[in-house]
């Protein structure tokens, strides 16, 4: 039939021929005339004659070519067909712009990519945000493809364009299917773009067609919610808790909105923010908890085109109490010898008049330290104890590495080689609870000055941030106080310095602390402890530095989250119970069982994929325990900076790669790469504009 | 009045009769057709008395009549019918292309052949001698210049023999009449001149070399005039059988064009050569445009 419309290109030739031998004989006298003009007409005539029938051939062509829907190339169309359809799920792809989010318009253009497949091809979809595994299967039913593309939602984490194209070349690995496409529906966000993602496609397949589809928007308004943290690191019922939240301005316009603190699912406070492009504001929010336990609650801003980085969860334990070891190494009956007399005295008093302090104060002489179990106290103080024991350092390691806060008071009974010794010298692990060496007593009795003083202190620092302008640090006196070697360098942090040295010292380690306090609490060597402003910057330093056993667990929506599991010291079934949907639907429990993972038990949970407070429950033997964590969604996306899809082509460096920058033309693009330039409807504008100037030439040009 | 019996398809005795009424009305006013026809070379040969007029001043005094001035002191001068002995030789064109003819045309060939005829009448009414040549490429036959009416009906018998069929190629056989043309006199050339006119007129000026008069009578047919024609034709060459397509209403201004301008310029060079040309459309009938072209001659005092 295909080869029967192109014979009737012939047509118009025969008629030519057949009308040229029609051609009327006429005996003439003489062609002596007719031959002076048919160099410069007749030539011309027969080259009208050529183009009217160039004409007529091109009309006909054009008009068959119309009917054949007639291709620039033909090529792959006919072969059997294998799509991986990968759509971006991560949390920019919620922004909302042109009327719909933007996972909606990838959805909509894979179904439009699904449409161009003809039975026998076969497709498979996949999910920029998920984990590195196997890749699903193409499978030829795709009106189940379909469903399930319908079926999915937009995630909330982040995700990695590398990862998802190792899975898009394993499912093209895995089929036998000549021609391969791969789609790829994204806002393009830069972050999800590395430099190299080549790298992921070295082995990608040379002759799979890669589709950039941008289902993206610019986005003017957004404000993110990118932080949130508690100023202590614990919370105790009936002590302020000073709630930091950190909120970004990702778009391009200047934002005025409130953020507003919601606890328990009670909006307790707002505050206006005002945020220029680009700018960041942190807001602080002061709570007291009444009760204690766990508590959760979010900080939100208002209605922007990113809904899904507005409110950002936490979690928290509530405690009642704060249960702190004092080993005082220098008892007395009398109180103004007694090194921890003072510091108790000010850790038992309440903030406020007739407040009961939270902090409870255990104190121990240091022999009694070995029978006592660290990780039952928030923090342990050591008041001028005079030798450290050879099996403290390991346990005070452990227990500060893991969180747990030490503070050191040292006066005229310590052993400073005991301390250098012990303390100082890094064990096998590298660790060493001092940033550096104690040195020799510096007296105040051998200097004309007389006291020393303090001189600064880092009002930035938690301990002195609340107060710092409360307090009068200047009015100190210190008569003596031990000099410490390295200070200034290593990993000392100089939390407040006398006029010849540091006075208070900070070394972290691992997720814990150590203050040194170069000076003790006995009226011999400061009268620091007599001062009114030593009760408050004692609880703040204690707050600080203890052990959050009513810490923030948080994790990124989309990645695993890795719970430690405490109090067990093998693998238990911890129930993990995810919140509840937005309909109000309880969420069905996920049960995973805990392993060891570098010395700790934890129990990493695969499904934290929404926004919210988690919680996880677990038996430590005869006790049930009971943890909380949120999950927010990653600050990186709300990051909106974004690749121009011909950037991220580049960035694919794949031979075959096309970009569709309106999704609504994608299906038009396929088309073209797939079977070339559709010509047929430009033909039958040529058809048309042929059929004119035919008549044209044919009735006019010609005769004259 | 033709000879009785006398009929040919190139002799009409109706028509004939018709140029004798012109004859006696053009010596009724002047010289007659054969003074208006020619200017006769050999004046005072067999004058012969014609009538009386009165005499005007300024008329020549030798043709005074003194004896009637004597005898009745009247004033009058002697007219005489001149009467010479030319030599007429009519040249007759019988190329293929004289046999082009559209319908409902005689043929160039054939109207020639008519005009030939009553020329030949006419001359030898008025005893002039008359010789017919008929070329083509060649002289294909030539026929002496005589006056006797018998020598005419010959000459008429002889042009109803001739087909026209060779190629064209008319100065060779021009320069060869020419040179063969013993006695100056009148040459008629009855032709379409379709050759190259550069030779052409060479061959006319060979004749006028020689001291003869030449009247031309250039005969086309009326589509060749005026290239009437519509629609793809092929034009077959009467003389060579060479074809040529094209489109005729494409091709007409063009070939109008070369085609006055051929003509333009024979007419132009013949003029300077002093050769009376006359255009001959053979939708005119002949006697029409004879009498126009004696009436013309008359005029110009020939």
């Amino acid at each position: 039939m295909i080869h029967l419309l192109w014979l009737s290109l012939l047509i118009p030739i025969i008629l030519h021929l057949v009308h040229r031998r029609k051609a009327k004989v006429m005996p003439f006298s003489t062609l002596r005339f007719l031959r002076l003009i048919d160099q410069r007409v007749a030539r011309r005539q027969r080259l009208k004659e050529l183009l009217l029938l160039a004409l007529r051939v091109l009309l006909l062509a054009a008009l068959v070519g119309a009917v054949l829907k007639l291709p620039l190339r033909v090529g792959e169309s006919s072969l059997p067909t294998t799509s991986a359809l990968l759509l971006d799920n991560t949390a920019s792809m919620r922004a909302v712009r042109q009327g719909g989010a933007a996972f909606a318009r990838a959805q909509a253009a894979a179904g439009q990519a699904l449409d161009g497949l003809k039975s026998g091809d076969s497709a498979a979809v996949e999910l920029l945000q998920s984990p590195e595994g196997e890749a699903s299967a193409p499978v030829s039913d795709l009106a189940a493809v379909r469903a399930r593309v319908a079926r999915m939602s937009c995630g909330y984490g982040s995700g990695d364009i590398s990862s998802a194209l190792r899975r898009c070349r394993r499912v093209l690995d895995g089929t036998r299917n000549p021609v391969k496409e791969v789609y790829i529906f994204s806002d393009f966000q830069r972050l999800a773009w590395p430099e190299h993602p080549g790298e992921a496609t070295r082995d990608f397949p040379r002759d799979a067609t890669v589709y950039l589809v941008d289902v993206g928007a610019e986005l003017l308004r957004n404000l993110a919610v990118t932080h949130v943290d508690f100023s202590r690191k614990v919370a105790v019922a009936g002590a302020a808790t000073h709630i930091e939240a950190r909120i970004e301005n990702t778009g391009r316009e200047l934002v005025n909105s409130v953020a507003a603190l919601w606890v328990e699912g009670a909006r307790v406070a707002e505050k206006p923010v005002s945020v220029a492009p680009g700018g960041t504001v942190s807001i602080l929010f002061d709570h007291v908890f009444r009760e204690p336990g766990p508590c959760s609650g979010w900080i939100e801003t208002g209605e922007d085109d990113l809904p899904a980085d507005n409110r950002r969860f936490f979690a928290a334990r509530v405690l009642d109490t704060l249960r702190v070891l004092l080993v005082n190494g220098e008892p007395s009956a009398l109180p103004y010898r007694d090194g921890a007399f003072f510091l108790r005295a000010a850790l038992q008093a309440g903030l406020q008049p007739n407040q009961l302090s939270p902090i409870r104060v255990e104190v121990v002489a240091p022999q009694d330290l070995a029978s006592r179990d660290l990780s039952s106290y928030a923090c342990a103080i050591f008041v001028n104890v005079a030798r450290i024991e050879e099996d403290w350092p390991r346990r005070l390691a452990a227990y500060v590495q893991q969180g747990g806060g030490v503070l050191f008071f040292c006066g005229d009974r310590v052993d400073v080689a005991s301390y250098n010794i012990h303390l100082a010298r890094a064990d096998a692990a590298g660790l060493s609870l001092l940033a550096g060496p104690l040195g020799e007593v510096r007296d105040a009795r051998n200097r004309e000055e007389g006291f020393f003083r303090i001189q600064r202190a880092d009002a930035g620092h938690p301990v002195f941030r609340d107060i710092i302008r409360q307090v009068d640090l200047g009015s100190a006196q210190v008569n003596r106080f031990l000099s410490a070697g390295g200070e200034g360098g290593g990993d000392w942090t100089v939390l407040a310095r006398l006029d010849e040295g540091p006075l208070l010292l900070e070394h972290r380690i691992g997720a814990g602390s150590v203050i040194l306090c170069l000076t003790t609490c006995t009226p011999a060597w400061t009268n620091m402890p007599l001062k009114p402003w030593f009760l408050p910057v004692m609880h703040q330093a204690i707050y600080y530095v203890s052990r959050a056993s009513g810490e923030l667990l948080s994790g990124a929506a989309g990645e695993p989250f890795a719970l430690p599991v405490r109090g067990v010291e093998k693998p238990v079934e911890v129930r993990f119970l995810p919140p509840p949907e937005r309909s109000g639907v309880a969420a069905s429990p996920v049960v995973v069982r805990s392993g060891l993972d570098a010395g700790e038990n934890r129990a990493v949970f695969l499904g934290a994929e929404r926004p919210g407070v988690y919680s996880a429950e677990y038996r430590a033997g005869t006790e049930t325990r009971r943890a909380h964590f949120a999950v927010n969604v990653p600050p990186r996306e709300s990051e909106l900076a974004r690749l121009t899809p011909q950037e991220a082509r580049a960035r694919l460096a794949l031979p075959r790669c096309v970009v569709v920058k309106d999704p609504e033309q994608l299906a038009a693009a396929v088309r073209l790469e797939r079977h070339g330039l559709p010509l047929w409807d430009y033909l039958l504008v040529l058809a048309l504009a042929v059929a004119v100037l035919e008549v044209f030439v044919g009735n006019v040009f010609l005769k004259r | 009045m033709p000879p009785k019996g006398l009929y040919s398809k190139y002799y009409d005795p109706a028509k004939m009769a018709r140029f004798a009424s012109l004859q006696l009305l053009a010596r009724s006013v002047v010289e007659g057709y054969i003074s208006g026809l020619h200017r006769s070379p050999y004046k005072g040969f067999s004058a012969e008395f014609a009538e009386y007029r009165e005499y005007m001043p300024g008329d020549d005094l030798k043709r005074f009549d003194w004896k009637v001035f004597a005898r009745t002191d009247r004033r009058y001068v002697r007219e005489y019918e001149e009467e010479t002995n030319m030599t007429c030789t009519l040249l007759l064109d019988a190329s293929g292309s004289m046999a082009y003819h559209s319908e409902g045309m005689p043929s160039k060939f054939d109207y020639a052949c008519c005009l030939a005829a009553a020329l030949v009448y006419l001359l030898t009414q008025q005893r002039d001698q008359v010789g017919l040549v008929v070329f083509d490429e060649a002289v294909r036959e030539r026929i002496p210049a005589r006056s006797s009416p018998a020598h005419m009906k010959y000459i008429i018998d002889r042009l109803e023999s001739y087909q026209p069929a060779h190629r064209s190629g008319m100065a060779p056989a021009l320069h060869a009449v020419a040179e063969s043309l013993k006695r100056r006199g009148l040459v008629i050339v009855l032709s379409d001149l379709v050759d190259d006119p550069d030779e052409v007129m060479r061959a006319f000026q060979h004749f006028r070399h020689e001291r003869h008069e030449i009247i031309i009578f250039n005969i086309f047919d009326p589509a060749e005039l005026e290239f009437p024609f519509n629609g793809l034709i092929e034009f077959r060459d009467l003389e060579t059988r060479e074809r040529l397509d094209a489109r005729a209403e494409v091709i007409r201004d063009a070939y109008l064009e070369a085609f006055n301008a051929f003509v333009e310029r024979l007419r132009r060079e013949t003029t300077n050569a002093r050769i009376d040309y006359h255009l001959v459309n053979t939708r005119t009938p002949f006697e029409q445009m004879l009498a126009a072209c004696l009436k013309r001659r008359e005029k110009m005092g020939k």
